[in-house]
């Protein structure tokens, strides 16, 4: 059996084992009787309990008297091995192991520059920095000529053996067989955050840096610090040294301010950090707030906050690219299809737990859609009436809107006249040339002054859904009345229509031939 | 007496009752309403059963009102929506053969009202029946669709397409519907079922229906330190009809009428009086300019102070 080992446990001598058993019971026998206080029915009744006592045992521990083939695992074997183990020996394997730990060599990056004794500080091999030849400037190579604004200190001093193997045949041979290994001579500072930059990690310090001169601080090997970051993380490179992924695309419209003003470096640590993407604080949103403070301020403190920014798990880079991106405020995707990239089904809301509509099916069954959905580009998309920052409005709305059915104008909580003229309200009567102020009228008497501003205010949200319709003119298909859905049955006639809701029988209008509502 | 004679006897008697079962049974049978029902809509659904051998032509109706059938559909039950008066009244069916009068059954329905003296105590023979059992709804689902189509909390596009439409849509011809009765939302209201009885009856009082919908009234009113004695017995319907009314406020009668019809004694009292508020009012002058009819925190339900009204 392959994984599978029978053990045979030989039994106990069961002759000897019952011997003694009778011999216990005679003894506990004897014992009973010489107990004078019982009477001698209850003598009797306790030796029966003590033998039935006696032979329940046997029959439970049976297989103590039999021989028993064991299957154990080979797996289960070695657990039982292990703990069979005695602690001296234990100990003996953990002290071996705990050398052979530390004579593993660490990866340069993970050793602490502190942490080096003087003892173990790799040696130059050949010369003493101080005993070295110094090469006149003159006398270098061509190839290093002209020199460069910035240079190399050693390259400077002329003092190439710090690096170089003179000895050797081959030219630019260094002393150390790893270029890291070099570089951390001098520069002590090594880097032993949780993230390392791959150059780092692999000891690749040449790949962004020159170890002779350069025109750009630190020595890089590029024309700016963003361009030698775009030489591996720009997709379309051709580059050796090209990254895996992160690539970031800088051909796009929109770019993130700091790294068109400043560089890549804003963000991001060259070497090593503790956060990720080699950040200097938190990507998720720690980061973004260290600038846009009044973001963070909005987002933290608004009665209402939106759960795309405050519980979702990439916070800030939800919506935005940190990079990059085709569209304004460096969105991740044009606005409205942003927003119903979440909102593709029903979302828990974060401002009273109910259950916000699947606002993409709504876009998608009702083909007539207000203009600032519509027209994305011009108007803004959603965030024209929604703050997607959070807001101290209802559904994150930018300006206060009535919650009500009943709303009085007075009240000014109609959002809507940001953009749509009040006096569609306000005019009881619309003379002939005013008739682009609204459609919504019988001969010359206004009907939505009738329906908000007359004796009852009424919201606009009673007859018009906000987002899209079936109907033109926005109007609802049903209105929310007490928690029931009552259809307002709207059919519009080329000069009017009608409408039947649960609140008046069906009345029509007719801009041309008036039907005498309101008089 | 023989035994011979009295088994006779009893083959003739047992023959004739028979005979006479079927000859008045086939022609026309009445299923509802039963003898002495008592209602309080005004309109009534009258089921029938007819034979279609023996009769071309059936009359409906309370007499001279009579409506006549429509006997061209194949079923041998039909069904017929006729208006009643208040009171007690005769329903008639007559059924007719080549335009001779073949049979003619009847039953008596009484339709009360709280608001007249006169109906509001109906005989004592009088029983209010019930309709929807599920025995009756077996015999019209030949033709009708006797299931609950309607979705909870979202209103018909077209209420002709809700199944109580049909037999029910009387109740809504008044000048003024309620928006769940004119919308057809009926089992908003009608959901209480009572074995033996109805399913789709209405919780006693009925105001706790109301106040679902009404609950900004309910806070006003139950916070009041008078109220009517109506609303306190949560009897809303007793002056709103709660389908449709031909007056504003779906109210089943003029202003005054209502008011009067509880209050006429007291209030040909308080007008003669000169130390009355209402001395000075005539008989036309709208009772609720000064007193509310729900609940108020001043003595005679008064909207202002009484000094103030008797100005």
């Amino acid at each position: 059996m392959p994984g599978r080992r029978v053990y045979r446990v030989k039994g106990a001598n069961l002759k000897k084992n019952i011997s003694k058993l009778l011999g216990a019971l005679v003894l506990l026998s004897i014992f009973a009787y010489l107990f004078q206080t019982y009477s001698v029915g209850e003598k009797f009744g306790r030796l029966v309990v003590v033998v039935g006592n006696i032979a329940e045992a046997m029959k439970n521990a049976k297989h103590a008297y039999e021989d028993v083939d064991i299957v154990i695992s080979d797996d289960e074997l070695k657990e039982i091995n292990i703990s069979k183990i005695s602690k001296e020996i234990k100990s003996s394997i953990d002290k071996k192991k705990e050398l052979a730990a530390s004579k593993t060599p660490m990866a340069p990056a993970q050793i602490k520059a502190d942490e080096i004794r003087d003892e173990e500080k790799p040696q130059h091999n050949k010369t003493h920095p101080r005993e070295a030849k110094i090469v006149k400037l003159e006398d270098l190579p061509d190839k290093f000529k002209p020199l460069k604004q910035y240079l190399h200190q050693p390259f400077k001093m002329g003092a190439c053996q710090i690096c170089h193997d003179t000895s050797s045949k081959k030219p630019g041979a260094l002393v150390q067989k790893e270029i890291a290994d070099v570089c951390y001579e001098c520069h002590k500072t090594r880097y032993t955050k949780e993230f390392d930059h791959l150059p780092v990690k692999d000891g690749r310090c040449t790949d962004c840096h020159d170890p002779h001169q350069s025109n750009i601080r630190m020595l890089l090997k590029a024309e700016s610090t963003n361009d030698l970051c775009m030489k591996c993380h720009d997709k379309k490179s051709t580059f050796k040294a090209k990254a895996k992924k992160l690539f970031v695309d800088m051909n796009l419209e929109t770019k993130h301010k700091p790294i068109v003003e400043k560089s890549c470096l804003e963000c991001h640590d060259a070497h090593t950090a503790d956060h990720k993407s080699l950040l200097y604080m938190d990507a998720k949103m720690d980061l973004c707030l260290d600038c846009h403070d009044e973001v963070g301020e909005k987002t933290a403190h608004s009665n209402f906050k939106h759960g795309g920014v405050n519980t979702s798990k990439k916070r800030c880079l939800e919506c935005h690219n940190p990079h990059a991106t085709k569209e304004k405020k460096l969105l991740n995707k044009e606005p409205v299809a942003l927003c119903l990239s979440c909102h593709d089904k029903e979302v828990k809301s974060d401002e009273d737990g109910g259950m916000l509509m699947n606002m993409k099916k709504h876009l998608d069954e009702n083909p007539n859609w207000h203009k600032p959905i519509k027209d994305v580009k011009k108007e803004g998309g959603c965030s024209a009436c929604h703050d997607p920052h959070g807001s101290d409005n209802f559904s994150i709305l930018r300006k206060s809107f009535t919650k009500n059915f009943y709303a009085n104008l007075e009240n000014k909580d109609f959002f809507c006249f940001e953009c749509h003229s009040e006096k569609k309200i306000t005019k009881q009567f619309i003379a002939s040339d005013e008739h682009n102020i609204t459609a919504f009228r019988d001969g010359e008497v206004n009907l939505h002054h009738l329906h908000v501003n007359d004796r009852k205010g009424r919201s606009c949200r009673a007859c018009h859904d906000e987002h899209a319709s079936k109907y033109s003119h926005l109007i609802r298909d049903y209105t929310d009345f007490n928690g029931i859905k009552f259809p307002l049955r709207f059919i519009e006639t080329p000069e009017g229509g009608s409408c039947a809701p649960a609140c008046h029988k069906e009345f029509a209008y007719d801009r041309v031939n008036p039907k005498g509502i309101g008089k | 007496m023989r035994p011979l004679n009295l088994f006779a006897k009893a083959v003739l008697t047992l023959s004739i009752f028979f005979m006479s079962a079927f000859a008045e049974g086939s022609f026309v049978q009445i299923i509802t309403p039963k003898e002495n029902t008592l209602q309080t809509e005004l309109t009534l659904n009258v089921v029938l059963g007819i034979d279609k051998k023996h009769i071309d032509a059936v009359e409906v109706g309370v007499f001279p009102d009579m409506k006549s059938l429509d006997l061209s559909r194949s079923e041998n039950t039909a069904c017929v929506n006729i208006s009643l008066g208040l009171g007690e009244n005769r329903v008639l069916v007559r059924a007719y053969k080549e335009s001779a009068l073949v049979s003619e059954e009847s039953r008596s329905v009484y339709v009360s009202s709280q608001l007249y003296h006169q109906f509001r105590y109906p005989p004592k023979d009088y029983k209010k029946s019930y309709f929807h059992n599920d025995e009756n709804e077996k015999l019209c689902s030949k033709c009708h669709d006797m299931s609950v189509n309607e979705v909870e909390n979202i209103a018909f596009v077209d209420v002709t397409k809700s199944n109580c439409y049909g037999c029910h849509k009387n109740i809504n011809r008044e000048k003024y519907a309620h928006a769940p009765s004119a919308n057809w939302l009926c089992t908003s209201c009608h959901k209480q079922s009572r074995k033996g009885a109805s399913k789709y009856l209405t919780k006693e009082p009925m105001d706790a229906a109301c106040f679902e919908c009404h609950k900004e009234n309910q806070e006003l009113w139950s916070s009041a330190k008078y109220r009517h004695e109506p609303l306190d017995a949560g009897h809303c319907d007793k002056c709103h009809n709660p389908h449709s009314a031909p007056y504003n406020m779906f109210i089943r009668k003029d202003v005054n009428e209502i008011c009067l019809g509880c209050h006429k004694d007291k209030h040909i009292k308080a007008r003669e009086s000169k130390n009355s508020a209402c001395a000075g009012t005539s008989y036309g002058d709208l009772c609720i300019e000064c007193h509310t009819p729900h609940a108020s925190n001043r003595p005679f339900f008064l909207k202002k102070r009484f000094d103030e009204v008797k100005k």
